[in-house]
Formats: structure tokens, sequence, C-alpha cells
């Protein structure tokens, strides 16, 4: 019994990615690793940030004819990163020499007004802290006219607005990471299947390889498939693990994180949004590397396929910018919509349900696309030009000649 | 004359070039090799020996004229031809991420070897080809002698009738050289019919049962290396080629 021929070549395909350092960097270190070293690195550089701002001391002038009462309140805030002094009329000339960080003055009208060099970051938090200032002094003021009028709360407050959150907290969990997954879940899954692509077209016709393979008695469609299935494969390990990296890191890190603010959000999905999302997967990794095996097939080295295909990466992930438009569902139109309605069909199924009707479009969809970009490649794989170029050109061939049929028996 | 394993008939090959324009790189080559028999194309860097290997191994369709491999026409049957044929050229490469016994099942499956003979026929080749002691490293780790056998091995390992070897021992040291030259004998010996393309003097005169010289795309003259020098009245190969080639350009 004969081993098929596919399943022969993609075995080969996934031995040499596993064993290759930066194809396994790139479609199963980055999307596991990616998330948890941004989480670390974005909360480390907060609490540093936090901790330099709250060292910081900022000095404020006061001008004249600031009102006393706000100006006292000011001056004996128990915040110790602020410290005043009186300053002139005119305090610009000391903002700008930097000898003050803000200055506080009447203004025009009644009330008061902040001056400060917004470009620096000095003067911006400098502001904030005034204006934080200033505002509980103005509650405060605002407050005692209530009390010394003898108004009660409910007649003060016209309109006292609140809101209540109908969704649990596994809905809001599934709509936060719904907000989240999809769009990275594109580019991971095209980071996945964009060097798999180039590796196993561009990669094997540098490497020299391309013209030992072709020599084989093994089919051109056999060959063609199995590195399709590996760049899929590549894709969908790349996608899945970028899912159960940000999952986890959701889960773990940002979920006690909102809990401690108050926030009662579950980030534990309906068991079906993980079939849904593992479909998802397929048909987006389907569609990109075909897209992406098809593109690159003519490449002469490594950096030529790079070229190649980073038009088809940059289009692939575009549908999924739009994702957050408001009002956009997955229907039957946006179905048909290739790489949308995978990022559709994973938002979906982390905040609710997704119907039959759209997957089977999505399915068709894709698969449609899929056919039509293998078979340009199996066309293109089979023409000498792409073997060897420069030598396999034939005088007077353009484009409709190009694209013609194969050779009678090449795929024998 | 033993039965043609190979037969090339008025072979042709044209492609265009932006800067030179139309470039016949073979023009109207003919001959047969029998089994047993090492028939070598001797010829000067451009001379058409890789573009004439590759129209026999299916890569290239000849512009006109035909060929067959061990029967099979590589115009109507290339399925049937690349089953025949072991191909190696001095641009064909192995997978380095496989070792030497990875490399010889995927070329033995590739080329149709049933899964209940492959273990049996790759150690065969493993041990024909003496390559046990690096068998399972990595071809990336070989040395350019080493990886050499290999795609030797690789080449034979579907057992096939014809084998073209496009300058094997390009780039190979002395002792390196002399031990491919004494495995293209030993595979002779066995009943392959093997096309060789060189143009080292020394190699084709020690393995080649006949030589085809070739030159800017044809042949200008072919026999055993006797004949040849006989032919162009030199004392060695190296005069014959010399003289038979000066003669063609006159």
């Amino acid at each position: 019994m004969k081993r098929p021929i596919f399943l022969t070549v993609f075995e080969r395909e996934m031995a040499g990615a596993f064993r290759d350092r930066n194809l396994t960097a790139h479609f199963i270190l980055i999307p596991l690793l990616m998330y948890p070293l941004i989480l670390w690195l974005g909360m480390t550089v907060a609490l540093l940030v936090e901790a330099g701002s709250e060292r910081l001391l900022l000095r404020i002038g006061t001008s004249p004819g600031l009102d006393p009462a706000l100006e006292a309140a000011l001056v004996s805030s128990d915040d110790s990163t602020l410290s005043f002094e009186t300053t002139g009329v005119d305090p610009s000339a000391d903002i700008a020499a930097g000898r003050l960080d803000a200055a506080v003055g009447p203004s025009a009208g009644e009330g008061c007004v902040i001056t400060a060099d917004f470009s620096r970051g000095r003067g911006r938090t400098a502001s904030a802290r005034l204006s934080s200032l200033i505002s509980d002094f103005r509650e405060r003021r605002l407050s005692s006219f209530r009390d010394s009028l003898g108004i009660g709360n409910r007649k003060w407050e016209v309109m006292i607005v609140s809101s209540v959150n109908e969704a649990g907290s596994r809905e809001m969990g599934g709509f936060i990471l719904g907000l989240i997954i999809p769009v990275t879940f594109a580019v991971m899954v095209s980071i996945g299947c964009y060097y798999s692509a180039i590796d196993a077209t561009a990669g094997e016709r540098e490497r020299g390889t391309l013209e030992t393979l072709v020599s084989t008695s093994a089919g051109r469609t056999g060959i063609l498939t199995g590195k399709y299935l590996s760049v899929l494969v590549s894709g969908m390990i790349s996608g899945l693990l970028n899912i159960l990296s940000m999952f986890l890191c959701v889960s773990a890190i940002l979920g006690p994180m909102l809990a401690g603010a108050g926030e009662e959000i579950s980030f534990d999905p309906e068991p079906g949004a993980f079939l849904a999302a593992l479909f998802a997967s397929l048909i987006l990794s389907a569609l990109l590397a075909a897209l992406m095996t098809a593109s690159s097939s003519t490449a002469r080295t490594y950096k030529e396929g790079q070229a190649m295909v980073m038009p088809t990466y940059i289009l692939s992930i575009l549908p999924a910018m739009f994702i957050q438009s408001p009002g956009l569902r997955l229907d039957a139109g946006t179905a048909a919509i290739p790489v949308l309605n995978a990022v559709l069909i994973m938002r979906e199924s982390l905040s609710g349900e997704v119907g039959l009707l759209p997957c089977v479009i999505s399915a068709a969809s894709t698969a449609l696309v899929c056919f039509a970009a293998l078979r340009a490649a199996a066309i293109l794989l089979s023409k000498e030009e792409a073997l060897f170029p420069g030598e396999g050109r034939r005088k007077r061939r353009r484009l409709p000649g190009l694209i013609s049929g194969r050779r009678r028996g090449d795929d024998a | 004359m033993p039965e043609a394993a190979v037969e090339a008939r008025h072979l042709c090959k044209s492609f265009f070039d932006d800067s030179r324009g139309e470039v016949k790189a073979v023009r109207d080559v003919s001959f047969r090799v029998g089994r047993g028999e090492v028939f070598g194309l001797l010829g000067v860097n451009g001379a058409g020996k890789t573009t004439t290997l590759r129209i026999l191994a299916t890569l290239m369709a000849p512009t006109s004229g035909s060929a067959a491999i061990d029967g099979h026409d590589v115009r109507d049957d290339p399925g049937g031809a690349r089953r025949s044929i072991g191909y190696l050229s001095s641009t064909t490469a192995l997978y380095p991420r496989l070792t030497a016994r990875e490399t010889l099942r995927f070329f033995a499956r590739m080329n149709g070897c049933p899964e209940d003979r492959l273990a049996a026929r790759v150690e065969e080749v493993i041990d024909t080809m003496a390559i046990g002691s690096y068998a399972d490293t990595r071809i990336e780790r070989l040395s350019t002698g080493m990886r050499q056998k290999v795609s030797i091995a690789r080449a034979i390992v579907h057992d096939p009738p014809v084998l073209v070897f496009d300058e094997p021992a390009a780039g190979l040291d002395v002792l390196n050289a002399h031990e491919m030259l004494s495995m293209i004998e030993k595979l002779r010996s066995e009943g392959h019919a093997i096309v060789f393309s060189t143009h080292v003097m020394s190699e084709a005169e020690r393995i080649c049962s006949r030589i085809a010289i070739i030159h800017e795309g044809g042949i200008l003259a072919e026999g055993t290396v006797d004949a040849l020098k006989s032919l162009a009245g030199a004392a060695t190969l190296e005069d014959a080629f010399v003289g038979i080639v000066g003669a063609g350009r006159a």
C-alpha cells in the first residue's frame, strides 16, 4: 500500500517547520507568549509611571485676584506633591522658563483659569491635579449653599442618572473577550501562515530542493496539497495558541483586577464557543493559507516571497479591522465576506450564539476562494518559468498563455 | 548496442531572454543510452548539458524533438518517465532539517515505494551507499561529500533503471570525487543506464562507456574515448576535446 503524496509532503513540511527555530518562534512562541509579555510590560510600565508621578513635586503659582477662599483651600490641600507660591499677574514667563509647572488665577468672568504648558508632561499633570482640587472646592461650596438654603439633595440634583446592566457576568466576560480576541486572532493566523507559506514555496526554491522534489514521480497536485495543508495547520496552531494565551491571560489577570474594582465579570464562555472558535480558526487558516501559498508560489527567493505575500497579509487582516463598527453582525451578507466572517463568528461565539446558516455560507465562500487560489498556484507551479526563472520563457507568451492549462501527464 | 533505456531524438530547446533575445540552448541533440552504460555529455559551462538533462528529467519540455526514458515519452508520459529515472543535478539540494534516513524514506514514498517494502529498501540503500554511520544525522550537519552520497542514495532509492547525473562530482575534493565516481561505476555494473554530464576530462575518461562532446547546444562528436581521440588525431581526451570544439567553431 502506498501512502498518499499529500500526506508525505505534509509530514515532511511539518517536521521541517517544527525543527526550524525561526518558524517555531513565529507560529508557536510569539502567539503563546505575546499576551503575557504585553501584559507584564504594560503593568510594569504603568507601575513605574505611577510611582514616578507620585514622587513628582510640582510648582504651582497663584496669581493676584484669585478667590481667597479657593487660594486658601489649594494651599492647605493635603496633596504633598504640589508646592504653591505667589506669582505675578502674568505667569507665562515663569511657565515658559520652567520655574512654574502651572498657575491658577482669576478669569475674566466669575471663575478661575489654569495656565500651563501642555506640551510638557509636568504641565499636564499639574493642570490635572489643580483641576481636581478646584472641582472638590466647588463641590464643597455648592453643598454649603444648598445647606444654607435648606434644600434637600433630591431637589438639588434635578436628575440623578444611574444605569442597570442586565447582562450577566458571563455575558460581560464574553463581550470583553469578543472585543479583544478577534482582531489579534486574525493577525496571529496571518503570521502563522505567512512564514510557513513562504518557507514551503520560495524557501524551497531558494534552497534548491524544489527541483529535487518535482523530479520525483509524485503528482504536482499532491505536492501542492501537502504544502497547503502544512501552511493551514501552522495558521491554525498559531491562531488557537493565541486564543488560549489570551483567554488565560484575561481570566488570570484581567478578571481578578476587575473583580478587585467591584466589576462582576466571568471569563468562562459557553462550551459551544470553543467549537465555534475552532471553526473560525479553520476557515480563516484555510483561506489565508491558500492565498499566501498562491501569492508566494512564483517567488524565487525568501525575500521575494515576503514582498509577494505582504499585500495579501495586509489585505487579509483589513476586514478584521471593521469588527468594532456598531451594528455589524454576522448574517448571510457578512458571512460571504472572507476574513470578516471568521472574526465575526469568533466574536459572536464569545458573546452569544452563532447561527448555522452564516457558518455554512462562510464555509462555502471560503472554499470558493481557496479553490481559485490553489488552482492558480497549481497552474503557476506547473510552468517551467516558475521552476527555472529566466530559462523557461518562450517568446510571444503573455499572460493568457501563461495561465493556460498544464502539460499533459504533469499530474500523473 | 544494448537495448536503449534513454533515447533522445533531435532535441531542441529555445527560450527567450530579455537581453539576449531568443537563446537556443539545445540544438538537434540525439543519442541513445543502453542498460549498463555510462553515457557522458562533455562540454564547457553553458554548452547545453544541464538543459538536455532537465529535458530528460521532464523538468523542461523540449521546443521540438522527443525523448524517451525506459520507453516513456517525456512529453506524453512525464509521470512514467519520472518513475523510471533517478535525477541528480548540481543545483539540486536536500532538506537540511531531515536526517539522511528520513530523506530516503521521504523520496522513496514520493516515488511510489509501497509502505511494506519501504523500510527494507531504505536500509538496503543505506548499506549500498555506506552511509549508515550518519544515517540519523541531519543533512545540515553533514559535510559536502556526505551530502552528495546521500543525494545519490536519494536518486536511487526507488531503484530506477535510468540515472541522470548532472556534474555529481562538482565541488567535491579529490577523495570524495574519486569515491563518487566509484559509486557510479558500481551502479553501472548493477545494470543502470547512466547519463552523466561533466566538464572534467579525467572523470569522463574514467567512467564513460561513450561520450558526446556538446558545444553551444549541439553535439559535435560522439563515440568511445578511443574513437574520439582517433577522430581528432589526439593523444589525450583533453586534446581531442579542444580539437573537436575548435573545428566546430571554425
